[in-house]
């Protein structure tokens, strides 16, 4: 089963509030790591799947919701095109996660800084509410502001105001030359060259410093990313092994992921040229600084210095921390999408934690 | 003062208490100013102006005019074009213009954080000494302030490759209906929960008051080129605008003008325009040296292909702003060919443009009204303007009857009704073509949840369910507007 199941779904729905039964909204669980356990019943949405338009001249794509991420990569590809925000695939082989799921999660890979986030390149979506309704919002052209930026807010929100049932999506050309080099710097060198780097020139598309050494990846015009390359004194990587390491560090493949690992994995979002952390712990840097991995098993260690520096953290499997205010204004906007509480998902409105 | 509120006295008192003289304006040569925005076309005086200088006097308004159900209207500087900042009679205009400080520019984290009433280019002009700008670039941009801008998602000439409002603004403090001050994100690329600042983006004051923006900047471009390019078709302008974007290339502006207006501008511009071509195309490339160099060459040879007739290209920045010159000033120069004018904002996608101009051409023969279209070719919003004479009995509501059409087809080409206007008053019927019940009622929740006693710009942006039930399948013909007692602009 599968192609068009939006009868199916908005059927589903229905009754699910008719007879108050709690759902969640299920891709390929690609991301059941990063949720807390959800009391609920599944509405399937990998079955809903297909890309259904697609223009490269238009550097636009709307696909069904549970299409696999990975296919429509590889649609974008074969036009040398690709999503800018290079979102992760998380699962294991065939199960990698869908496009809903990608954009419902929020999460973007390295080319975040410059390619802008999956958030930005949301265009439009039809959505089907709380109440069983298919509704669509936004649509296939870059600029649009005819009401509220329904599609835009569903990146991020996890399932909690519908399900995602078509996304379209703005793309963007694969560069025509990509290369990658490697530092040997300690974080704080890299933390210093990054903050240099910003403010210059450089084709820059993804930046990673971890065990002891930094990956800058440059790419864009082929004249561009020599000239960029000029000024820094690192080793050139072979381009497939540099392909396989990006990869890994978008896919949250790497060795500094796995879960094997005793202490807790934190995500901290933080000001791209913030201070490193004076405790120690391992870490891993993205995002010329912005996003940093962290292995600590303390808590309030983490929270405390990532309040310090203006950013934010979260545990992989807790709950994110949301600011009281706006938790509350949270709950009441998921309840104009979803006024049953029929959705349950992995963002928890209704206490401040 | 020409309210009927029942508390208008004790409301007075209470501002009053909060304010200082100088930051709250009752009387009729006072309120003048803030009788309009940028829809000059429908005016009507406010009860009081209130022109706060901090947050917390944005909030103590905000608590008194919730207390007494007193609509609040902000305004950053009036620039907008549908009429979102339209004063209510019965209420209160909260100007942010004396909120107009840079508060920090953060060149290591490329940010800079400004109170709402900063303009627009004032941001770039601050951010310079680093190397810095700030990207978004309405044609307002002199005047424009950033407040608005984030209400408006405010666009340009260079979103295809640099993004609109949204894109480029971080984090903002908002103060909401309850009077609470959220700060929403800051210095950092993402925020936990609901992404309220994208909801906030293109809101037009209707879902809270922004007393503060924190803005990214990038680094000035290395290097332009400007190259102006003439068809003798216009499809052939939109081919190639195609062939550009399929050869991979993200130029940093793309615009399109008709003929009418490549007239007009270039009357008043002196832009060096070729007036023989039907269509012509301004694109902008940026990158490295070597990079734009490259590139110029490699458009210019897609453009001899898609049959240009005319290629000019302008490496040095002189030549670029008189290439550049004829296009911003394209709308005052149109106001000089007609007593007055009406600027459409629809998007569309770029392969229907043929079919959208030749729909307009069989309107504009239909209504006797001549268009000039300016078109933001590289993202598919066009600009039609719609030439006529408000002092000729009944071309007003003709106008504006065939602006309705013009939208209705950008809607049925799958498009939208508002690129980066925003729908304000004026483009409340045409919402109706858009959005079918449940999604207004959708929106109309949103609005509940997040200003449930109403009084943030109420009547704005979103159409009632009446109202559209009212118009129904409205069709004009005639200029005779069925319902003329709802106002419509």
């Amino acid at each position: 089963m599968s192609g068009d199941q939006t009868a199916e779904l908005a059927a589903a729905v229905a009754s699910a509030v008719a007879e108050n039964r709690p759902l969640f909204i299920a891709g390929h669980g690609s991301k059941k790591a990063w949720q807390p356990e959800l009391q609920a019943e599944p509405l399937d949405l990998a079955t809903h799947t297909g890309v259904i338009d697609y223009q490269p001249t238009e550097l636009v794509v709307t696909t069904r919701g549970g299409t696999p991420l990975s296919e429509l990569n590889q649609v974008l590809a074969e036009q040398g095109q690709q999503l800018a925000s290079e979102p992760p695939l998380l699962g294991a082989a065939a199960k990698q996660g869908t496009v809903g799921g990608a954009v419902a999660s929020g999460f973007s890979g390295p080319a975040r800084p410059w390619g802008g986030s999956l958030r930005d390149a949301v265009l439009g979506v039809e959505l089907l509410n709380g109440k069983g309704e298919v509704l669509r919002f936004g649509g296939q052209v870059m600029k649009n502001v005819a009401g509220y930026d329904v599609s835009r807010l569903q990146a991020g929100a996890w399932g909690s105001l519908g399900a995602m049932l078509n996304i379209s999506l703005r793309v963007q050309p694969i560069a025509a030359a990509t290369q990658t080099m490697k530092l040997d710097l300690d974080a704080e060198q890299a933390n210093a060259l990054a903050r240099e780097m910003a403010q210059k020139h450089l084709p820059l598309t993804a930046t990673c410093w971890v065990n002891g050494s930094y990956y800058l990846r440059l790419s864009g015009h082929a004249d561009t990313v020599t000239q960029g390359l000029k000024p820094l004194s690192g080793q050139l990587i072979d381009a497939d092994a540099a392909a396989v390491f990006w990869q890994a560090i978008r896919d949250q493949q790497h060795e500094f992921f796995a879960t094997a690992q005793a202490k807790p994995l934190w995500r901290v979002v933080t000001p791209p040229a913030a201070p490193l952390p004076d405790f120690t712990g391992e870490f891993l840097l993205e995002w010329q600084g912005g996003l940093r991995w962290l292995r600590h098993d303390n808590t309030d260690v983490v929270r405390d210095y990532a309040l310090k520096v203006g950013g934010w953290c979260w545990a992989v499997g807790q709950l994110q921390p949301i600011d009281v205010a706006q938790a509350r204004l949270m709950q009441r906007l998921k309840h104009a999408f979803d006024p049953t509480d029929i959705f349950v998902s992995t963002l928890d409105f209704s206490s401040a934690n | 003062m020409n309210t009927s509120h029942k508390n208008a006295e004790l409301v007075l008192d209470q501002l009053r208490g909060v304010l200082p003289d100088t930051s709250l304006i009752t009387d009729a040569a006072g309120l003048k100013p803030y009788e309009t925005d940028g829809l000059t076309a429908i005016r009507e005086l406010p009860w009081l102006v209130v022109l706060p200088t901090t947050e917390h006097q944005v909030v103590e308004v905000v608590n008194i005019c919730r207390q007494h159900q007193v609509p609040i209207i902000a305004r950053g500087a009036g620039t907008g074009l549908s009429g979102g900042a339209r004063p209510h009679k019965h209420g209160v205009v909260l100007g942010l213009s004396k909120m107009n400080q840079i508060l920090h520019v953060d060149e290591v984290n490329s940010v800079a954080r400004v109170q709402p009433g900063v303009r627009n280019l004032a941001i770039t002009e601050a951010a310079k000494q680093f190397g810095l700008y700030y990207a978004p670039d309405p044609s307002s941009q002199i005047a424009c302030s950033i407040g608005g801008n984030v209400a408006e998602n405010a666009g340009g000439v260079h979103c295809l490759k640099y993004g609109l409002t949204v894109h480029n603004v971080l984090g903002v403090r908002v103060v909401t209906s309850d009077g609470e001050v959220l700060e929403i994100g800051g210095a950092v690329y993402d925020r936990p929960g609901l992404d309220l600042l994208a909801l906030l983006c293109g809101s037009e004051g209707m879902l809270g008051i922004v007393t503060e923006v924190t803005v990214a900047l990038l680094p000035q471009p290395q290097q332009k080129s400007v190259i102006l390019v003439g068809f003798d078709e216009v499809t052939q302008a939109g081919a190639a605008v195609a062939d550009i974007i399929a050869a991979g290339i993200i130029p940093a502006g793309m615009e399109m003008m008709d003929k009418r207006a490549v007239e007009a501008a270039e009357q008043f511009a002196h832009a060096g325009y070729p007036l023989d071509a039907a269509a012509i195309l301004i694109i902008e490339l940026d990158g490295s040296d070597t990079e734009v160099a490259a590139l110029t060459r490699q458009v210019s040879e897609i453009l001899r292909s898609a049959g240009a007739s005319h290629i000019e290209c302008a490496d040095d920045e002189h030549t670029q702003a008189r290439l550049w010159k004829g296009r911003k000033s394209a709308f005052p120069a149109v106001g000089r060919l007609s007593p007055d004018y009406l600027c459409m904002d629809g998007t569309i996608p770029r392969a229907r443009l043929a079919e959208v101009l030749t729909r307009i051409d069989e309107l504009s023969s239909e209504f006797n009204l001549a268009v000039a279209n300016v078109f933001h070719a590289a993202d598919g919003n066009l600009h039609p303007l719609i030439l006529f004479d408000a002092n000729v009995d009944g071309q007003t509501e003709q106008a504006m009857a065939m602006g309705a059409r013009i939208l209705e087809v950008c809607v049925e080409m799958g498009g939208t009704v508002t690129g980066e206007h925003g729908v304000g008053v004026e483009k409340l019927d045409t919402m109706c073509v858009q959005f079918n019940a449940a999604e207004l009622e959708q929106f109309f929740a949103i609005k509940r949840a997040m200003d449930s006693v109403d009084i943030l710009n109420p009547g704005k942006g979103i159409p009632t369910l009446t109202r559209c039930g009212e118009l129904g399948g409205m069709h004009v013909h005639g200029g005779h507007l069925p319902f003329p007692e709802i106002e419509r602009f």
